[in-house]
């Protein structure tokens, strides 16, 4: 007869079952979640002024000075389904939101979706009389109490984007990936037209001098509502040897507005702020409509992968072709009764690479790209000008680059790369039934060819350095002038004085570019680093004239360094300075000497005194100024001496900007803490592009633009973040 | 019942003998070894990364990415210095790693290869400049820095000084905000386009946020359609716009003036000169001069005062260029 188990065998079994449980292989099995909540109230002050530059992408609206601020975060991994749900939001009650969901099974599938806001604001405020300023139908109407006197109008656009993703791994070999993107656009930017009386092609436009004004210039706010969407789809295939992928790309640009129509009638200013009524010529012009950006859409197809040739080689190409058309309705009549331009550009690439070290020492690679873009959109003679009747502008292209370069590890201290390049732009032929406007020539080529050398050495196991030098020249086919009507012909008398005064484009003109970089690395302790870096650049030009971009440079030393004290407190640092200049002449008038220099510093820190407090912070400083010193050109004339010597030249432009930005974060117990941002912003920009000397530039209609030069902000947050059970 | 009993004892010795049997066994296979010398106190915590979510298969252990090292594991005690790993990552040339970067970032590509934005890294401007993955990318860690758009732009400035510079100027993406990371615009990883462009070309990458820009237009602006880099410098400016330089100092780099203005001045302003009379050669804005002055050449925004539409116009019906 069998006998029940005593509960003391039983344990005594469970004592066995455990001994045996021990030296088994544990089960893993648990789901991993950790949620976290943040929310809390931000308080800035600054007065309006104040706040032009540390508003420009804040997205805390411009009148109020206190925020909400909530974020979550959150994160799930179910180890015995192998899947992940990661989701996080920030910003959620202001407009600058950003939501994003990654929900994903490793190995198998990703599906994301992301929502994201951005705001931008214009530094400077608007001072307008303006009715229905940022539509497509604004009314002027002249400030007649003069400047500054009008309604304050705010300079801003929203962003808006959605995306969705998803990617499959059909196959260890085989994945399939698309995003889908759509973002809208919205609000309003600095845009506006302008006309002089008399012109070229109306002469009788200025009406009477005295009574009426012949010129005007008008700040018209850009009316901006459009979406656009994107689709990115790939399907990528893996084999031993080969890598492959095929995609597709379509770009759809959508504007709600396809013109603005301005309403302009009665007073306007002239130059020296007398108000006078319009001529009714330059009436005409002002109240024309102003087309804005139509309506287009962009698609490529690209074959993209890398192929490993043996075990050392390896190369790589991309073939695409691309076709991007734009056949939006004209904003009125054309002159012949088109009323689209049939716009389509279509654009074949190749690049091919080559990599490959066939023994341990050398290292080669070698690319060639050739991309050619055909513009075959109709030529048509939508324009006529004193009875020549002149067409649109194909701007084909053929751009071809070409790179070799060789490395060769002298030892494990050296090594030294040479290396080589050359690029061809061909801009295919003018179209001889356009016209230029404004430009001395064109050319139809240019090709440039560089070469780089470069020298690695690591002094010792904490200290490493590099030193690289590049030189460049620029030349280029036969140059083309202005026929002064239809098309180009060649340049063949340089004595011409059209061309010994003209001025010839620098991305066309010939061109030295040199190139001088050091860098080192230092490591003095593992608790020690410290990068420094130097370069410095020239180009110089050189065309038929004197005149025009002359030559350009640039200098750069910084110093970056970061020191962890203990594990409880990291310091870092940066130290950088540098000049950018130009000299630039223009024919009977200046020779510039454009200098800037800017010099910035930055220290923070990351500290975590105790379990429960961290803290951080950083203080950044930019001292920027732009120095635009000139001369008269020996051929200046009295107006040109007088205007200089009255008015001075132009003043230095200088912005500085100190920051300082603070957090501490304290766990009030397991699941909560308390955080407190600190942000101190103090700046500098006096441009004086829209006032100097207390008088504001002021529009024909009395609108102004105005920027506080000194600007301070304070901002100060608190946030309670819990971690959800 | 003593069956029992002795059910429980054999149970116990057998699983005893076994376990003192293991306990002996000098070494744990693969990845379980590295972990009784690199504990949790000696590397940071790294079980809410990628690598780290073992229910991934794909995920690697220790010996992934830094190889057997069997003179590192098996060295016998009181080695110094001890043998270092097969592949070990960190500092360029630096103190911590020995490895050729083609080495190290084999480490990581034997993986991530199979990734469509990396299928252009061989050759690559990083690739070529010896930047492997460890450069910018930290593996240890839960958050890898450079995934997010803060800590991205970091990890950037440790080499590219200039665009740190660039950035802190007024007129800049919004970069230093956090709302966008470098990776926006390039694909670091490698690209067919120029300076590792994420799109063919400056333009078409560009135009990913900037569509209206794309035309084409019934009026074209030549170097609009060429380069958005002859005008805009993306990284920051002092100047509004991005633009590299003022206008009408920009502008005037290409075309020839048709204005007065010949210098640059702030004057003509009210206030500042007087009204002038018939033949007088002080600087002077009357109401005949007209709207081609000194003021609006230099003053507002400038030469596109007029020329509004610099970057090309679908208008028809205008002959004055790229204002309508």
């Amino acid at each position: 007869m069998n006998k029940p188990i005593s509960l003391s065998q039983f344990q005594r079994s469970a004592l066995a079952l455990a001994a045996c449980a021990v030296f088994l292989p544990a089960q893993a099995q648990s789901d991993f979640v950790e949620a976290t909540l943040s929310a809390g109230v931000g308080v800035v002050n600054g007065s309006r002024g104040d706040r032009g530059l540390f508003d420009q992408y804040s997205g805390l609206p411009k009148d109020r000075s206190v925020a909400g601020m909530l974020g979550i975060d959150y994160s799930l991994r179910k180890e015995d389904t192998a899947t992940w749900v990661e989701f996080h939001g920030s910003d959620l009650l202001g407009d600058t939101r950003e939501l994003n969901l990654v929900w994903k099974k490793a190995g198998d599938w990703k599906f994301t979706a992301d929502y994201s806001g951005l705001v931008h604001n214009d530094l400077r405020e608007v001072n307008t009389g303006l009715v229905n300023p940022g539509s497509t139908a604004p009314q002027v109407v002249a400030l007649t109490g003069g400047a500054g006197t009008g309604a304050i109008f705010d300079l801003q656009t929203k962003r808006n984007k959605v995306g969705v993703g998803y990617t499959k791994i059909i196959s260890p070999r085989m994945q399939w990936a698309v995003d889908l993107k759509t973002e809208n656009k919205q609000g309003s930017r600095l845009f506006g037209i302008g006309m002089n009386c008399p012109s070229a092609f109306d002469a009788a436009c200025l009406g009477a001098t005295g009574i009426n004004v012949g010129s005007a210039t008008l700040m018209l706010p850009e009316p901006i509502d459009s979406n656009h969407s994107q689709i990115d789809a790939r399907l990528s295939y893996a084999l031993e040897k080969l890598r492959l992928s095929v995609g597709y790309y379509g770009s759809f640009y959508r504007n709600a507005n396809s013109a603005m129509y301005p309403n302009v009638a009665g007073n306007l200013y002239n130059p020296v702020g007398v108000l006078f009524p319009g001529s009714p010529g330059l009436l005409g012009y002002l109240n024309q409509a102003v087309s804005l950006p139509p309506d287009s859409q962009a698609h490529q197809l690209d074959l993209t992968g890398n192929y490993a040739l043996t075990d050392k080689t390896r190369a790589t190409f991309k073939v695409a072709y691309a076709s991007a058309t734009q056949d939006d309705d004209f904003v009125g009549a054309s002159r012949i009764g088109a009323t689209s331009l049939g716009g389509r550009v279509n654009t074949a690439q190749a690049m091919f690479g080559v990599t490959s070290r066939p023994i341990p020492k050398l290292s080669l690679s070698a690319d060639v790209r050739y991309l050619n873009k055909e513009d075959i959109t109709p030529v048509i003679a939508y324009n006529i000008a004193g009875g020549t009747p002149y067409t649109n502008q194909n701007l084909s292209s053929r751009k071809t680059n070409a790179k070799l370069q060789a490395s060769w590890q002298f030892n494990s201290d050296y090594r030294g790369t040479l290396g080589a390049d050359y690029e061809l732009i061909d801009r295919a032929a003018f179209t001889a039934t356009s016209a230029v406007a404004g430009i001395t020539a064109l050319r139809d080529n240019t090709d440039e060819t560089g070469v780089q050398a470069e020298l690695r050495r690591r002094m010792s196991d904490t200290l490493s350095g590099a030193i690289s030098v590049s030189s460049s020249q620029r030349r280029g086919s036969s140059w083309l002038k202005d026929n002064s009507g239809l098309g180009v012909s060649p340049v063949t008398d340089f004595a011409d004085p059209a061309i010994v005064n003209g001025i010839f484009m620098p991305t066309l003109a010939d061109r030295q570019r040199d190139k001088i970089k050091i860098y080192a690395d230092w490591m003095p302790t593992k608790d020690w680093s410290i990068q420094f870096s130097a370069e410095d650049g020239t180009d110089k030009y050189s065309s038929p004239s004197v005149y025009g971009l002359r030559d350009a440079g640039l200098n750069q030393f910084s110093v970056d360094w970061s020191y962890a004290v203990s594990f409880r407190l990291q310091l870092n640092g940066y130290a950088s300075t540098g000049n950018q200049s130009f000299n630039q002449a223009r024919q009977a008038g200046y020779v510039m000497a454009f200098d800037n220099r800017n010099s910035s510093f930055g220290v923070g820190f990351a500290a975590k005194p105790t379990g429960q407090l961290e803290l951080g912070g950083g203080l950044s400083y930019v001292d920027d100024i732009s120095k635009y010193a000139q001369t008269l050109n020996t051929s200046a004339d009295a107006y040109a001496i007088a205007s200089l010597a009255a008015s001075g030249g132009l003043p230095d432009i200088k912005f500085r900007q100190t920051a300082l930005k603070l957090f501490g974060k304290y766990a009030l117990d397991k699941k909560s803490a308390v955080r407190v941002d600190f942000v101190h912003q103090k700046s500098t920009y006096n441009d004086w592009a829209w006032g100097h000397n207390g008088v504001p530039y002021t529009y024909s209609d009395g609108t102004t633009l105005s920027q506080k030069t000194d600007q301070s902000v304070s901002f100060i947050g608190v946030t309670y973040v819990y971690m959800l059970p | 019942m003593l069956i029992k009993k002795a059910l429980v004892f054999v149970s116990v010795c057998l699983f005893g003998a076994l376990g003192v049997a293991w306990a002996e066994e000098p070494q744990p296979q693969g990845a379980a070894f590295c972990v009784t010398c690199h504990d949790s106190e000696d590397l940071t915590d790294m079980s809410r990364s990628a690598h780290g979510f073992v229910a991934d298969k794909r995920a690697p252990d220790c010996i992934s990415c830094h190889g057997p090292s069997k003179d590192h594991a098996y060295a016998p005690s009181g080695v110094s210095p001890l043998p270092k790993v097969d592949v070990s990552f960190g500092k360029q040339f630096g103190k911590l790693s020995t490895n050729e970067a083609h080495t190290r970032s084999q480490a990581c590509q034997s993986c991530h290869d199979k990734d469509h934005k990396q299928a252009l890294w061989s050759g690559s401007q990083h690739d070529a400049a010896n930047v492997t993955c460890d450069t910018c990318h930290q593996t240890h860690v839960n958050k890898d820095k450079v995934m997010t758009k803060a800590g991205q732009t970091e990890v950037c400035y440790g080499c590219h000084a200039e665009q740190r510079s660039q950035l802190s100027k007024p007129s800049h993406h919004p970069i230093p905000e956090g709302k966008m990371a470098c990776s926006d615009c390039h694909n670091t990883h490698g690209s067919a386009g120029p300076k590792l462009m994420a799109r063919d070309s400056i333009n078409d990458t560009c135009y990913t946020c900037h569509a209206e820009k794309r035309g084409p237009f019934l009026q074209q602006h030549a170097p609009v359609a060429e380069n958005c880099a002859s005008c805009h410098n993306a990284h920051g400016s002092v100047v509004a716009g991005m633009l590299t330089a003022r206008p009408p100092v920009l502008c005037q780099q290409c075309h020839t003036p048709h204005v007065t203005g010949v210098v640059g001045a702030l004057g003509g302003q009210r206030g500042v000169f007087g009204p002038a009379a018939a033949g007088q050669s002080v600087p002077q804005i009357t109401n005949i001069t007209n709207g081609k002055n000194v003021l609006n050449m230099w003053q507002g925004r400038s030469c596109m005062n007029c020329h509004t539409q610099v970057h090309g116009s679908n208008s028809p019906s205008i002959t004055n260029p790229l204002m309508r």
